[in-house]
C-alpha cells in the first residue's frame, strides 16, 4: 500500500504513483514507490543536497575570486 | 521547477556586457589618464566586481550542475558572492603579500555591495517586466481561445495570428495532421 505524499527530486513537483506510469509529468524523470532514494517525501532538496548546495556554490565563487586575484597580480606586475 | 520562456543569459546578459566593457575602459582610458580620480582608480573596478562575475559564476555552477534553472540570479546568489570575494580580497589575500598585491581597503567591500545592489535591482525589474510580459501573453492565447466554434474558427486563428503567436516554434510541437491543419486555415485566412 503506498502512504504519503511523493515528490519529484528534480523539479519538486507532485508526483502521482497511481497513474502507473511512475514518471513526474512535469519533467519526465522515473521514480519507483517502492524505492525511497528515488522520490522526496517534502518538496524541498534534501539535506545533504542543501550542503552540498552551499559549498559547492561557495567554492565555484572562490575559485573565481582565486583566478581574479592572479589576474590582477599579473597585470600589476605588467605580465 | 518550471522554466522561464525568457531565461537568463548569463555572458550574453546586458548587465555582464556593460560591466566588461566598463572595465576595458577604465583599465585603459580613465586610469592612464587620470579621469575620474580616486574613484576610477580605487573602487570603480569593484563597483564591477559583481555585475561582471556573478553571471560567470552561476554559469560556472549551472555547468556543474549546482544551479539547476535558468532564472535571474536571486539576492541570496548575488549577497553570497559579496561574502565570497569580501572574504578574499579583505581577510585571506591581504596575508599573502608576497604572493599576492591587496591593500585589504575595507571601503572595496561597500563598493562591492554598490555594485552587486544596481545589478540585483536591474535583474529583479527585468525579470519582473518579462514576467509580466509573458503573463500578458498567456492572457491573451487564453482570451482568443474563448468561445472557439467550427464557425468561428477561421476568424479565431487570424485573430491567434494577428497577435504574433503560436510562434513556429510552438506550432512544431502539435502532430503532423494538427500543423497541417493550423497551417492550411492560416493560408485560407490569408485568402480571405
Amino acid at each position: 500500500m503506498i502512504q504519503g505524499k511523493f515528490y519529484c527530486k528534480k523539479c519538486y513537483a507532485t508526483l502521482d504513483p497511481s497513474d502507473g506510469f511512475n514518471r513526474c509529468q512535469q519533467c519526465g524523470r522515473a521514480f519507483h514507490p517502492a524505492n525511497d532514494l528515488s522520490f522526496l517525501r517534502r518538496p524541498f532538496p534534501s539535506k545533504l543536497r542543501i550542503v552540498v548546495q552551499i559549498v559547492g556554490t561557495t567554492a565555484v565563487g572562490f575559485v573565481v575570486a582565486y583566478v581574479v586575484a592572479m589576474f590582477q597580480m599579473a597585470a600589476l606586475s605588467g605580465h | 521547477m518550471t522554466q522561464s520562456p525568457h531565461p537568463f543569459r548569463y555572458f550574453a546578459d546586458p548587465v555582464c556586457i556593460a560591466a566588461l566593457a566598463l572595465y576595458a575602459l577604465n583599465r585603459h582610458i580613465l586610469k592612464p589618464h587620470h579621469i575620474g580620480g580616486w574613484f576610477t582608480h580605487g573602487y570603480f573596478n569593484d563597483v564591477l566586481c559583481l555585475p561582471l562575475f556573478v553571471p560567470m559564476i552561476l554559469y560556472a555552477q549551472r555547468l556543474l550542475g549546482l544551479r539547476r534553472h535558468d532564472g535571474y540570479p536571486r539576492a541570496w546568489e548575488i549577497t553570497q558572492q559579496w561574502a565570497v570575494f569580501s572574504v578574499m580580497f579583505q581577510a585571506i589575500i591581504p596575508r599573502f603579500p608576497k604572493t599576492f598585491v591587496s591593500a585589504g581597503d575595507p571601503w572595496d567591500m561597500l563598493a562591492y555591495a554598490v555594485g552587486g545592489v544596481l545589478a540585483g535591482w536591474y535583474w529583479s525589474v527585468r525579470e519582473a517586466r518579462l514576467e509580466s510580459a509573458n503573463q500578458e501573453r498567456q492572457k491573451k492565447i487564453g482570451d482568443s481561445f474563448d468561445d472557439l466554434r467550427r464557425s468561428t474558427a477561421i476568424h479565431t486563428i487570424t485573430r491567434i495570428k494577428r497577435e504574433g503567436f503560436p510562434t513556429d516554434e510552438e506550432i512544431s510541437r502539435f502532430s503532423d495532421e494538427t500543423q497541417h491543419k493550423v497551417r492550411t486555415l492560416l493560408e485560407v485566412s490569408k485568402q480571405e
